[in-house]
């Protein structure tokens, strides 16, 4: 049995989900939101937070929900009950921020509807069952993948600014010369892998 | 069996817990909204132009359901959205003026002389920063089409180096395009307006044909040519008083540099039997398009006609009627 907290663990799992094994950029989760807002980095920040929001609150939900699910020894049921353990809870957390925290209601408008049903959300809650984590090592992966998202998506809404105002062939505006960038990035990610602590 | 079972329980278990969750929040987080700002933003066009002073289309709503705008505060949508939302608000209003922006150049990449030729960024507001951009003019358009990149509704067409081109069907005379535009060249007026000055140049006239040729150069002929003193020649520009003007186009026609744009005509003058044969139409015509010989019926010859609209206000019998072009060349062959 391992301990609760350890902070080489937590470090190596945090490391390891922003950077080596970066939910856009390596596992290639998320490619949605990724490609349709990172127009600006206004908005990629505000997509950034809910998922950060979201993914650390799915990643605690769906652990607790495992549990049931390996009580009762029906594990095959993880993909079906995650997806309505998390589409209920985004649904709830709106409604309680719409009540209680109007302001960050409002910050996180869109975003936090759009992201109920994103494979990078079940990806991580489906994860951390793989890895066999507990609960602090959850949290920790969840939040720290969601960094990692958000990394990804701003990183990408600074360069497609720029890509604006730059002289693209007419062919390859919008999204072609978007998936191209993404594909760069992507590689320059796999810098991370093969990194030891 | 079991598995079955436990599945189905489990799984129906979660769902009803999921259910009866979102059921209570729903009752117990509910948040009162009127529900006139989600009609009213249906209303609007949703095209966050930002023309009404708001940033956004929903935050106009909001603020027309607040009572904080007036009904008619989308200046974009004009007179059907106007109606939509007053009918939603249970409000009476008008319309506020239906505007359209004009582009006052006429100096395309080869027609106006260039300081430099400049390749960068393709943007007009980048290339200002460089030495007031690549024309000569200092007042010329810099034709980069950073105006029809802004406009939210497509009315703007832009061909690579040419001064960009207002569509009139699309226009909705938001003002987008006269904010981005580095030159101020772009200006709003209202939609009846049909004759413009195509050139902001205040420079000396001598200075204005050395970098243009299409430029304004003070001359004062389309001064001397309005019958109605709508124009006046003010700092080097010819300025047209559109209160006065009543688009005869006679300034048009007289501009030696062509730099004056009138709506293109589809009318012309036509003398009906009620001619007394007067010859006062013959003598006001400022083209000589009317010809007769006193006491007998006049004609108007519908290929000198510019449609300046002068004899009908002149003729004491109301005999002149302006028809369609078409209509009147059938008349005479």
């Amino acid at each position: 049995m391992r301990e609760l907290v350890d902070f080489s663990t937590l470090m190596t799992i945090a490391i390891g989900a922003i950077f080596i094994n970066n939910f856009v950029l390596s596992r290639f989760l998320g490619i949605c939101p990724f490609v349709g807002v990172s127009k600006s980095v206004e908005s990629s920040v505000g997509m950034g937070m809910a998922v950060i929001f979201v993914m650390t609150l799915a990643g605690v939900a769906t652990y607790y929900v495992n549990k049931v699910l390996a009580l009762s020894g029906i594990e095959f049921l993880q993909t079906l009950s995650f997806i309505l353990v998390i589409a209920a809870l985004v649904q709830f957390v709106e409604m309680f921020l719409q009540k209680f925290n109007p302001a960050l209601y409002s910050a996180l408008g869109i975003y936090l509807p759009l992201i109920t049903t994103n494979c990078a959300v079940l990806g991580v809650s489906l994860l951390n069952i793989k890895e066999g984590y507990n609960i602090i090592e959850v949290i920790v992966f969840s939040l720290c993948a969601a960094v990692g998202f958000a990394l990804a998506l701003v990183i990408m809404a600074g360069i497609r600014e720029r890509l604006e105002i730059t002289d693209v062939p007419r062919s390859m505006e919008g999204a072609p010369i978007a998936f191209i960038v993404a594909g760069i990035l992507s590689l320059a990610f796999m810098g991370f892998s093969g990194m030891k602590f | 069996m079991i598995t079955i079972f436990l599945s189905i329980t489990v799984v129906g278990g979660l769902g009803l817990l999921a259910g009866g969750l979102l059921a209570f929040a729903s009752k117990k987080f509910a948040v009162e909204v009127d529900p006139r700002v989600a009609q009213v933003q249906a209303a609007l066009s949703g095209v966050n132009c930002g023309a009404c002073g708001h940033p956004s289309c929903a935050a106009a709503a909001q603020a027309i359901a607040e009572g904080k705008a007036p009904v008619n505060a989308c200046v974009a949508g004009g007179e059907t959205t106007m109606r939509m939302v007053a009918k939603v608000m249970g409000a009476e209003a008008s319309a506020a003026v239906q505007r359209i922006a004009k582009i006052q150049c006429r100096g395309d990449i080869g027609i106006a002389k260039l300081q430099y030729e400049y390749h960068g960024i393709d943007d007009c507001r980048a290339a200002y920063i460089l030495f007031n951009g690549g024309k000569a003019c200092a007042y010329g358009c810099l034709a980069l089409g950073t105006c029809a990149k802004a406009c939210p509704f497509g009315a703007i067409e832009y061909t690579f180096h040419r001064v960009p081109h207002v569509r009139y069907d699309k226009c909705t005379g938001c003002g987008v395009c006269v904010d981005v535009c580095p030159r101020s060249l772009i200006d709003l007026y209202e939609a009846t307006d049909e004759v413009f000055v195509m050139c902001k140049s205040h420079d000396k006239g001598a200075q204005v044909k050395k970098v243009c040729d299409v430029g304004c150069v003070a001359c004062g002929i389309c001064e001397r040519t309005c019958p109605f003193e709508a124009i006046t020649v003010q700092d080097g520009l010819a300025v047209i008083d559109h209160t006065k003007c009543t688009k005869c186009g006679l300034c048009v026609i007289a501009c030696p540099y062509n730099c004056i744009w009138g709506k293109p005509k589809e009318t012309r003058a036509f003398i009906t039997d009620k001619c007394n044969g007067c010859t006062i139409c013959e003598k006001v015509c400022p083209v000589n398009a009317i010809t007769g010989e006193a006491k007998h019926l006049h004609v108007v010859d519908p290929d000198r006609c510019i449609a300046c609209g002068i004899c009908v206000g002149k003729c004491p019998r109301e005999a002149i009627e302006m028809r369609e072009r078409k209509a009147s060349l059938a008349e005479a062959a």
